[in-house]
């Protein structure tokens, strides 16, 4: 009996689970993580679209706090035409 | 005394001999309201990505000024008057964000 439900456990956390939802951590936090600035566009770069649109939080996974930093980073490069407003 | 990050783009006929004399302009300026730049950086003649005032490139100035308020507004207005630059800004800085180091435009060459 009780091997049976340590089986039906198991089954259930598969079962339930079968692609992994656990959050991921923001690549922006951290100890090794980049410095996000506006005269980093290499970084600045990835985080947003083909487009030059900033890329959604929900897509990056990156923290609240960092994704405020990163707009404002980008904004700035908008401005210094360093990145593009939009790419046609 | 605070500490000031200030960016500049200029015009794209202007040679870059000329676009380094206007770089020592402002550094004679801050020196001389008791200010004190800690960094020049000239970020070389760059596209831009988007056309300002029918420029398509421009020469990028980079410096970290240690001064106070009223010296930076002063040089904000200055710079308004020189029609050689199309554009500026300058940005309040922490001093913990302020680094030795040369910036990642000049370290990184493919920083397009």
């Amino acid at each position: 009996m009780k091997t049976m439900i340590k089986l039906q456990k198991k089954y259930l956390k598969t079962d339930k689970r079968p692609y992994d939802f656990r959050q991921r951590s923001c690549p922006l936090s951290g100890k090794n993580a980049p410095r996000v600035d506006y005269k980093n566009l290499k970084l600045l770069k990835k985080f947003t679209s083909e487009r030059g649109k900033i890329l959604p939080r929900r897509i990056t996974s990156v923290s609240t706090k960092k994704q405020k930093e990163l707009s404002k980073a980008i904004k700035r490069a908008r401005f210094l035409a360093l990145l593009p407003y939009i790419n046609k | 005394m605070a500490l000031y990050e200030l960016v500049f783009i200029v015009r794209q006929e202007v040679s870059p001999v000329r676009a380094k004399e206007l770089a020592k302009k402002i550094n004679d300026f801050v020196k001389s309201k008791g200010g004190d730049v800690k960094k020049e950086e000239y970020w070389g003649f760059r596209n831009l990505a988007y056309e300002i005032k029918k420029n398509k490139k421009g020469h990028y100035l980079f410096f970290v000024i240690n001064s106070s308020a009223s010296c930076m507004l002063e040089l904000s207005n200055q710079i308004k008057l020189t029609e050689e630059i199309i554009r500026h800004v300058i940005m309040r800085i922490k001093e913990k964000q302020y680094f030795k180091e040369p910036t990642e435009m000049i370290t990184d060459e493919n920083n397009d």
